[in-house]
């Protein structure tokens, strides 16, 4: 499998948007540029419900973190977003240190890389 | 010696409710909407069918017992009528059964007819077996989820192919997305909305490293199929005529779960079942025989192994076959064209006939803004239960005589 590159591209889609899924939904509530040792962490915070699943009914409140940011709204896609590059954070002893910053800070029950 | 069941059966007709969040019907309903369709289509009258099959998974939340809900429902005239179930493979396991009733000469023409209605239970996901489960359930459920059980198999094959899960994630949003895309040009699906890999990837997570929308729902719907011999077909003025090329079933034997031999990175069955369909079918080279599938997404991760088991895809290739587009509609093997489980929805005993059913459209050249060209054989899948315990089906269809 061709691995990719260490940048990312990350899309700045409007927040508070519900997407919905067959299984449930989720929307995104915050975009959030933590320091971390000179450079930022972008990571989103978002609600999901699981009412629909075959699987049972749930929900949580989640950070996902998309990575370092390296060019921050530096393009435009075709549909008029703002585009971000960002690194994402492979080093499993930084992605312990980011995961305690960020439960200090938000409610969340989901932490992902 | 066994022939098989290659070019013995003609699908007549077929028929397909609308699968979603039904409120306004029961399970007879659906029956009846999918049932008229099928007949209409086929151009015959309802006394010309000789045996029927019901296939419905969770009978006590739907339809009830035995075969009387189907035979009451269509007021079927006195004929032979059979109830099955074999998990998610229970669509398929109900056509097996008129296929191989038309073929044995028992019957000239039989209907198949798959139902689920399971959005009216009270609750979100699937009833709780109870005391219904079986005497084995110690052993085959062993406090387990199903988005568990997956979820290891989504680890258990990044592993064996030493692939990182963000690779593996990237390419399962790819599945996901795709299936998006085929449904919403599809207006009988459940759910019909685009999404794109960054949105799926953004979801939050079920059972790690499934996310969201690596998950399918459930859904209310009905599919049908009436079939006969070629002849009858003919004779009945059938073009483009649709026959049954393989009609296979593996089950587990215990094996995955009880010994070590096992890496639980793939499905067995799915593997030995689809080797004996390409036998039965004479396809040698699936990759580029086998035009068009739907198969069993429940989990995009089973779809993505489904790719290697189904010997399309080398092992440990499907990931970077999904990421160039080998399975988008616009591909070289489109799968799910219809919008697969995750979109075009899971009505556990519907959903084996509601594959067929975009098999035959295409084949027909009735797809609309999904039809496909250049079509040799369609294959179908169903996978019930779990990785290491479960029930594989598989169907291929085709022009008769190619």
């Amino acid at each position: 499998m061709k691995r990719k590159g260490v940048k990312r591209e990350y899309v700045h889609r409007e927040l508070n948007q519900e997407v919905t899924a067959i299984g449930g939904r989720y929307a995104l509530v915050k975009e959030a540029r933590l320091p971390f040792r000179g450079r930022e962490v972008l990571y989103l915070v978002g609600y999901g419900v699981f009412d629909t699943a075959c699987c049972g009914v749930g929900g949580c409140a989640y950070a996902r973190v998309t990575g370092f940011v390296q060019e921050w709204k530096c393009e435009t896609n075709e549909d008029g977003l703002a585009v971000s590059f960002v690194e994402p954070i492979r080093d499993e002893i930084i992605q312990k240190e980011v995961r305690q910053l960020i439960k200090e800070r938000e409610t969340v029950q989901q932490i992902e890389f | 010696m066994a022939t098989g069941i290659r070019d013995k059966v003609a699908i007549i007709g077929m028929g397909c409710t609308k699968f979603g969040e039904r409120w306004d019907v029961g399970s007879e309903e659906l029956m009846v909407e999918a049932f008229e369709e099928a007949i209409v289509d086929a151009g015959i009258e309802r006394n010309e069918i000789q045996a029927a099959w019901l296939g419905t998974c969770f009978e006590e939340a739907s339809v009830g017992k035995s075969a009387l809900p189907l035979s009451l429902t269509l007021r079927l005239p006195r004929i032979p009528v059979t109830r099955v179930e074999n998990f998610c493979a229970t669509g398929t396991e109900a056509f097996r059964g008129a296929c191989y009733a038309v073929a044995s000469g028992a019957y000239d023409i039989a209907l198949a007819l798959g139902v689920e209605k399971l959005k009216d239970i009270g609750y979100g996901g699937l009833p709780n077996w109870g005391s219904g489960a079986g005497a084995l359930t110690w052993q085959f459920m062993p406090n387990v989820t199903a988005p568990g059980a997956f979820a290891q198999l989504a680890t258990a094959y990044a592993a064996k192919h030493d692939i990182s899960i963000n690779d593996l994630k990237q390419a399962m949003a790819h599945v996901s997305a795709k299936s998006h895309a085929n449904a919403a040009l599809n207006p009988k699906a459940h759910l019909r909305k685009p999404v794109s890999v960054d949105q799926v990837i953004a979801a939050p997570t079920i059972a790690y490293p499934l996310g969201l929308f690596d998950c399918c729902g459930v859904s209310d719907g009905a599919a049908c199929a009436i079939v006969a011999t070629p002849e009858i077909a003919e004779r009945l003025g059938k073009q483009n005529l649709v026959s049954v090329k393989a009609l296979q079933l593996a089950l587990s034997s215990g094996e995955e779960m009880g010994y070590n031999n096992w890496d639980g990175d793939h499905f067995i069955t799915t593997s030995t079942c689809s080797t004996k369909a390409y036998e039965e079918a004479g396809i040698t080279n699936p990759r580029e025989e086998v035009s068009m599938m739907e198969v069993h997404d429940c989990f995009s991760i089973t779809e993505l192994v489904t790719m290697e088991d189904l010997h399309i895809s080398e092992r440990g290739q499907a990931p970077q076959d999904v990421l160039d587009g080998f399975y988008d509609l616009d591909g070289q093997i489109p799968c799910q064209p219809d919008g697969g489980l995750k979109c075009f929805g899971h009505p556990i005993g519907a959903s084996g006939l509601r594959m067929l059913y975009e098999m035959y459209l295409q084949f027909q050249g009735r797809a609309g803004e999904r039809q496909l060209d250049n079509l040799r054989y369609g294959l179908t899948h169903n996978l019930g239960g779990m990785p290491y315990m479960n029930v594989s089906a598989i169907a291929i269809v085709g022009r008769y005589g190619e």
